[in-house]
């Protein structure tokens, strides 16, 4: 299945610098005169529009080189995606996040999280990786908080990555429930969810908080960003999609989430 | 003539043994000043000034220490392909945005230093040279690797290479950041060159 297609934009000695990315493609926007490519891992690659058209590469597993803007040297699908596992609950799930003491014990967990993650691991595999071994060493169920940025966002500040995601913990403080995100590789303590997105989103505007990825998907110029939270069992975005969409829902860690996890951030 | 030879080999051996005692108590004396840290260490890079770059960078410094060898690996990861001036400082924490003093929206060098104080070790192409030449650092996404005999390090920096709790700066953004003029400079470098990117306090993770 390896070389379906080839689509060299430029070939020049720049192709030796480039930043490679091996991914699916989660979705293709039109923004000014560029597409916007979203791989599912994250990242974003601009595309010039031409008569052609941009090509149907979903379901297949794309080696794209990106310059340093971002910009696509060369897409090309390698294989295809490996497939969704099927999920079994059709309705929404009760789902109950522990709550934590207070915000010494919270720190104390932030600080115990696995530091050995590898250089260009991606943060959805950082992110599956700590919850589930917080659950599985000390049985805590975290959640999981997305910040979705905008197609209108990215090109404005040329961003590498179209989304961003970190455990989230419910946290006891002076005497009601706040949110915590633990993001151990940007920030050296948890944090609010207003501090941690003002981190990655540099108009400090704060992201429109929603519980449809469609609301993101869909109209999503308006605003920089978007904030989903989530279980700790969903592992990336194209995870939110399908509860919307089709009414499946993870309630459980899949094993080979865990592993691929593993092996590409650990 | 039995007996000739019998002293002739016991002279031979007793003069081996006090050569290598000597030479032994000479080694002594001089590790006797200086110690040898072993162990393994760790810093998490973790980004300040964070808007540099169209994303954050972080990275991480891995720091080994067994018998007279020092191994330093460190990566970072940034869209910015610049010199990365990388070094150890005396300090004991980070900066944070409380240290701008002149509220100009960047902790700059000049501010950073005045939490994480003087340089320690440059973690360049010439470890234990404190040169600051920028051609030596390492460039854009990098990975770094160098290794060094401890007892020769102490005596280049004349001091131990007691490491935990000291802190490692990343330096440098895009010349197209155009940074003001309230944003401090390290010797001939640009103010884009010298602004901080990432710091990390080293901690032991092993002895």
């Amino acid at each position: 299945m390896k070389y379906l297609m080839t689509f060299c934009f430029l070939f020049t000695p720049l192709t030796l610098l480039a930043d490679v990315v091996r991914s699916p493609i989660h979705s293709v926007e039109k923004i000014n005169s560029h597409y916007l490519i979203k791989f599912q891992n994250g990242r974003v690659g601009f595309l010039p529009i031409t008569d052609e058209g941009m090509p149907n590469l979903k379901g297949l597993l794309i080696e794209a080189k990106l310059d340093k803007s971002h910009s696509v040297i060369s897409l090309q699908s390698v294989q295809t995606a490996r497939q969704d596992q099927p999920i079994e609950a059709t309705e929404p799930p009760p789902y109950e996040a522990t709550v934590i003491g207070d915000l010494n014990v919270a720190t104390q967990i932030f600080n115990r999280l696995n530091p050995n993650y590898k250089r260009a691991s991606e943060c959805f595999n950082r992110a599956h990786v700590w919850a589930s071994e917080e659950f599985k060493k000390n049985h805590i169920k975290s959640l999981k908080v997305f910040v979705l940025f905008t197609a209108s966002y990215i090109d404005r500040v040329r961003l590498k990555w179209w989304f961003h995601v970190a455990p989230l913990l419910k946290v006891q403080e002076g005497g009601h429930v706040e949110k915590r995100v633990l993001d151990f590789t940007f920030s050296n303590r948890p944090l609010t969810i207003k501090e941690w997105t003002d981190q990655f989103v540099f108009s400090k505007r704060p992201c429109l908080a929603t519980k449809k990825f469609s609301e993101y998907d869909v109209n999503p110029q308006t605003e920089d960003c978007y904030l989903m939270e989530s279980s700790m069992y969903h592992w990336m975005p194209d995870d939110l999609k399908a509860q919307e969409l089709q009414n499946r829902y993870k309630t459980q860690f899949y094993t080979s989430d865990i592993q691929a996890a593993y092996i590409q951030a650990f | 003539m039995n007996k000739i030879i019998s002293v002739l080999c016991l002279l031979v051996l007793t003069s081996c043994g006090v050569k290598k005692e000597s030479s032994l108590l000479a080694q002594k004396s001089s590790t006797q000043e200086l110690e040898m840290p072993q162990g393994s260490f760790k810093a998490i890079l973790r980004p300040y000034n964070l808007e540099l770059s169209g994303w954050i960078p972080y990275g991480m410094t891995d720091i080994k220490m067994e018998g007279d060898k020092i191994e330093i690996k460190s990566w970072l990861d940034d869209s910015a392909n610049v010199v990365h001036m990388q070094n150890i400082h005396f300090g004991s924490r980070c900066p944070t945005m409380k240290d701008d003093i002149n509220h100009d929206g960047y902790v700059d060098f000049n501010e950073s230093k005045e939490v994480v104080k003087d340089i320690f070790l440059a973690l360049d192409h010439d470890l234990g040279s404190l040169s600051l030449d920028e051609n030596t650092y390492p460039i854009g996404n990098f990975t770094y690797y160098a290794n060094e005999s401890i007892s020769s390090l102490s005596r280049k920096l004349n001091q131990n290479l007691q490491l935990t709790g000291k802190v490692i700066i990343i330096t440098g953004a895009t010349p197209d950041r155009l940074l003001p003029r309230s944003v401090s400079q390290e010797n001939n470098q640009t103010r884009e060159s010298s602004i901080p990117i990432a710091c990390g306090v080293i901690e032991r993770i092993s002895y």
